[in-house]
């Protein structure tokens, strides 16, 4: 079977270059709606973002090409045990709601505008913040190079003739488009295109559901089918499997809290109702996004049986396929769709490039290079001289890396992201924590981490590394902040900012 | 809500939700409810009341609001 969508019409391809044009647009209307040239305006667009743009962009940059490819070719290879990623993105907000209401009224009251800044606040260790900010841009640099490669492999797959030229034409032509845009209306162009990004993200996967529905039946013979053919996927897990269910709950749900992008998400809100309600919405969304990629994956399971294993990553294109050939709604639809997904590729790169920036020009370059003498002026000039560097070198590595698989380095960001769970989490509650433990702890951590990871026991037990290292992280972190409680200085003001919300 | 009653919801919904216990009723799990298997519909619909107790959760003002300083 193909992997390939069959050839767009000008129509349809002029649908998805209106949709790129209009991010563009955003961009510059960005740039014309900037209020100061700070670091506030360009990183967090002033925090003024409203209920509708704070939840789309939380949702767009939470939900990244992975979630509809990855989680779409999961399902097909391990049936409904999948379902526990409609609880593992619940359980992101579950662990938001420990930390964002007192995250928040930090950030106001200091104004932090990157995750550093609250750490080296909370700690006064600017050893801890530079380990924590590396820890952050190794993780989601990755994620970036992943994202590109996904751009490629969308604009990949349709132009069948000359795959490769598309290939590398889509990652330059894509990454061209998020630098420019990002560069030029900071947050707020990052934020509007997410919105618009998520809403087709959104409508895209709701109508998908119905023409998968249309075209292949209902679930239930879908299922009734998957019993015959494939009884095991349809059957509860046991053992290792429900560790490894309780592991994905505990990696994804603290992990995914601590992607730097979304701690920012947190900074920008106008006010805490504002991030209070697009909470409260956001934690319904696992049940339209998660649950279609679970539904399209079991459908695909039963009407696309013997998939290769190296082509089920490619459901999503192949449902797309046969949704195409059989209407010519079907074949718009799957025009917005196409959108829909490299919205989400989209939406996921430049948040993270935006972030990138940001860490590296303010918790870096500014304390480490500049000796903290750059003005605001200068480091925003650095960031965006950061953020062409980056795109640029994300793209040359996502060409040369076409042919190789990422996913297990995809794998270790959450490994690594979770490290900063007791500094943020425990941070917020516990006065008595110490910066030189929570640092001690982060090193002991990622060390645990990464070298099971290097020496192939990535799932220990049904385990994920990352959570032995949180284990170890913990302990280091507790221990040392009770046994040396004199020894170790915080800074005065973060420790009674955490006494008075208690 | 008390935040001993929250926490303590929250464990018995991730409690349910967690298939753990299908081991011993294996027949009834795979038993299909509207095209999905009830285990899955049990650990869905548990994921749905973790989503519910949170919004409402959400939905009380957090202190900076109480407090007048929200902007």
């Amino acid at each position: 079977m193909t992997n390939e969508l069959a050839p767009l019409t000008v129509a349809e391809f002029g649908f998805i270059g209106l949709y790129l044009l209009t991010l563009i647009l955003v961009g510059l209307a960005g740039w014309y709606s900037r209020e100061s040239d700070s670091l506030k305006d360009f990183y967090l667009g002033g925090r003024s973002t409203g209920i509708l743009v704070l939840l789309l962009t939380l949702y767009a940059t939470q939900y990244s090409g992975n979630t509809l490819f990855g989680f779409t070719g999961k399902t097909y290879r391990v049936g409904f045990t999948w379902a526990v990623s409609i609880q593992f993105m619940t359980a992101i907000v579950v662990v938001y709601l420990l930390f964002a209401p007192r995250l928040y009224t930090l950030s106001r009251k200091f104004g932090f505008v990157t995750p550093a800044d609250y750490l080296n606040h909370r700690f006064a260790s600017p050893w801890l913040s530079l380990v924590a900010s590396l820890v952050m841009i190794v993780a989601i640099a990755n994620f970036l190079l992943a994202q590109m490669m996904a751009m490629g492999k969308a604009v990949e797959g349709l132009f069948i003739d000359h795959p490769l030229l598309a290939y590398r034409s889509g990652v330059i032509l894509l990454a061209g488009i998020i630098v420019l845009y990002e560069t030029l209306g900071g947050f707020r162009a990052v934020a509007w295109t997410d919105a618009i990004q998520g809403s087709i993200l959104l409508f895209g996967f709701t109508v998908f559901l119905f023409v998968l529905f249309q075209q292949f039946g209902t679930l239930e013979q879908a299922t009734n089918r998957l019993a015959e053919q494939a009884p095991e996927k349809l059957r509860a897990p046991s053992g290792p499997a429900i560790r490894e269910w309780i592991s994905y709950l505990l990696i994804v749900g603290l992990g995914g809290a601590m992607y730097p992008q979304a701690v920012q998400r947190i900074y920008c809100a106008r006010n805490a109702r504002t991030l209070r309600i697009s909470l409260m919405i956001m934690v319904f969304l696992p049940l339209t996004t998660t649950m279609v990629s679970l539904i399209a994956g079991v459908m695909g399971l039963a009407h696309l049986p013997n998939l290769e294993p190296g082509q089920t990553d490619s459901l999503l294109t192949l449902l797309c396929r046969e949704v195409q050939q059989h209407s010519l709604l079907g074949r718009w639809i799957v025009a917005v769709l196409l959108s829909a997904i490299l919205a989400a590729i989209m939406s996921t790169a430049d948040s993270i490039l935006l972030t990138l920036s940001s860490m590296l020009t303010k918790d870096v370059y500014g304390p480490w290079v500049s000796g903290g003498q750059a003005g605001e002026q200068e480091l925003m000039k650095v960031g965006k001289w950061f953020s062409w560097i980056f795109i640029s070198l994300a793209a040359v590595g996502a060409i040369l890396l076409k042919d190789t698989t990422l996913v297990k380095l995809i794998d270790r960001k959450l490994d690594l992201l979770v490290q900063l769970a007791p500094a943020f989490l425990l941070g917020v509650w516990w006065s008595r924590l110490r910066g030189d433990a929570v640092l001690g702890g982060l090193v002991v951590g990622v060390l645990v981490a990464v070298t099971m990871a290097v020496c192939g026991y990535g799932k220990w037990l049904g385990m994920h590394a990352g959570l032995f290292g949180l284990v170890a992280n913990l302990l280091v972190s507790v221990v040392g902040s009770l046994l040396f409680p004199a020894g170790i200085q915080t800074k005065d003001p973060a420790a009674k900012g955490v006494d008075r919300m208690a | 809500m008390n935040r001993v009653l929250a926490i303590l919801i929250y464990a018995v919904l991730f409690g349910v939700s967690v298939p753990w216990y299908w081991h011993w009723i294996p027949a009834q799990g795979e038993q299909l409810v509207v095209g999905w298997p009830l285990w899955v519909i049990v650990s869905i619909g548990g994921s749905c009341l973790v989503s519910l107790h949170t919004a409402i959760l959400l939905s009380h003002p957090w202190p900076e609001e109480e407090m007048g300083l929200d902007e």
